[in-house]
């Protein structure tokens, strides 16, 4: 890498070297220091949605020194900056959005965690659909449906303040495998499913779908469209694919000796 | 006489396979039908080879698409800044008493649809309103009676 495509940045008064174009989170992550994020997930391009990564930066140009708050997440590194990450000012921002936030997610584990750090009051604001869906609108769930999983199932709909995530029309798609990506990158733990004897049961979205049963042990698994899916992406013989992880790694033991 | 089914298919034959097309495909369904079906959403996302979730995302977004059945005639009240110190919420008052709907509903025997919007583009003629795309400027609460009687009888006819 050539020296002027590398960017020196400060953060918390740590130096660390930089390829343009990373963000200031990513150096952040680097060196260890934590900024709190609701809406970033590694797995996905940084959206900056949430706004809770905000830090304050300055940088001397022509010399004069001008200083703003802005989003680490999606603000690309430039030679010079100086960032730092918990000043009083970040802090109180970062209350008023915590606040905001809390009137959509009240019940979010994350959040009152968060807004007990930073003294943010929970009932300072009240939202349009008072906190039932728990949703922050980030995005996340949407993003790693239509672009990661390629599976479509859910999208956001209307707009404004009744905007929200949604399967369309509220139906069971057969778009949806099931993979649950969208549960394990929500924030707050909007996204509710359940296992029922052998339907998995995406309350949120709408969606039933059957289980499969291990052909080994009879035990239900994966969803059956989800085991189909996998057959198509990955390499593996599909006699295993239709065993529970468990039997499928007492295969494998088998197979090492 | 055309069912459904195939104007449908006449709109969506109109245009290629391509993802670019898919606001004039809604117009014209919407134009057609006065509304955006389940049925119909799911045959756009089909010809354009769009998932359902794009698809129903554009449909709920914009104001210009309905996907409850509109009204014939479909009023479009302004309630704009200059309209709206000109008393164009008492046109709307006297809309709801007059019809018996609230905004954005449509009258039973599906003549009517009350709908509030921004702006018309004529505040120099505020208050305004629009029936289907013909404007009524200066339009006074106790002329509405007036103005609903010629869609009424309008309707008759046909």
């Amino acid at each position: 890498m050539e020296e002027k495509d590398i960017c020196t940045i400060k953060i918390d008064g740590k130096k660390i070297s930089l390829a343009k174009g990373s963000t200031v989170l990513e150096g952040a992550k680097m060196l260890g220091i934590f900024i709190p994020t609701l809406c970033y997930h590694e797995a996905l391009p940084p959206r900056g949605n949430c706004r809770l990564c905000i830090v304050e930066m300055s940088i001397v140009k022509r010399g004069r020194t001008y200083s703003w708050i802005d989003a680490s997440c999606v603000y690309p590194v430039e030679d010079g900056l100086i960032v730092q990450t918990d000043t009083p000012k970040v802090r109180r921002e970062r209350k008023l959005i915590l606040e905001l936030l809390l009137s959509r997610a009240p019940d979010s584990d994350v959040l009152n965690k968060l807004a007990v750090e930073y003294d943010a009051d929970k009932n300072r604001f009240v939202s349009s659909d008072n906190g039932d869906s728990n949703c922050i609108l980030c995005g996340l769930c949407v993003d790693v449906c239509n672009n990661l999983m390629h599976s479509s199932g859910i999208g956001t709909a209307f707009r404004g303040i009744n905007k929200k995530v949604v399967s369309p029309f509220n139906i069971t798609q057969e778009v949806c495998t099931g993979c649950l990506a969208c549960i394990s990158v929500c924030p707050t733990g909007a996204i509710k499913a359940r296992f029922e004897g052998e339907n998995l049961n995406i309350e949120t979205w709408n969606v039933k779908l059957k289980m499969l049963k291990c052909h080994s042990c009879g035990k239900p698994f994966y969803p059956g469209v989800y085991v189909d899916m996998l057959k198509d992406k990955v390499t593996m013989a599909e006699e295993l694919l239709k065993k529970c992880p468990e039997c499928r790694r007492k295969v494998f033991r088998l197979s090492v000796k | 006489m055309i069912t459904t089914r195939e104007s449908l298919n006449s709109i969506l034959n109109k245009y290629p396979k391509n993802p670019e097309y898919l606001l004039p495909v809604l117009q014209d369904i919407q134009l057609e039908f006065h509304y955006l079906s389940e049925e119909s959403l799911k045959s756009v996302s089909e010809k354009l080879g769009l998932p359902l979730t794009r698809v129903y995302s554009v449909a709920t977004f914009y104001n210009a698409f309905s996907l409850q059945p509109k009204g014939k005639n479909i009023i479009q009240v302004c309630l704009g800044t200059a309209c709206h110190i000109k008393g164009s919420p008492r046109l709307l008052d006297e809309l709801v008493l007059v019809l018996g709907i609230k905004e954005g509903e449509t009258t039973e025997n599906g003549l009517f649809s009350v709908e509030a919007v921004r702006c018309l583009g004529c505040c120099s003629l505020a208050p305004a309103m629009m029936i289907n795309g013909k404007t009524y400027g200066n339009v006074k609460p106790e002329n509405i009676t007036t103005i609903l009687e010629e869609y009424k009888t309008k309707n008759h006819e046909d």
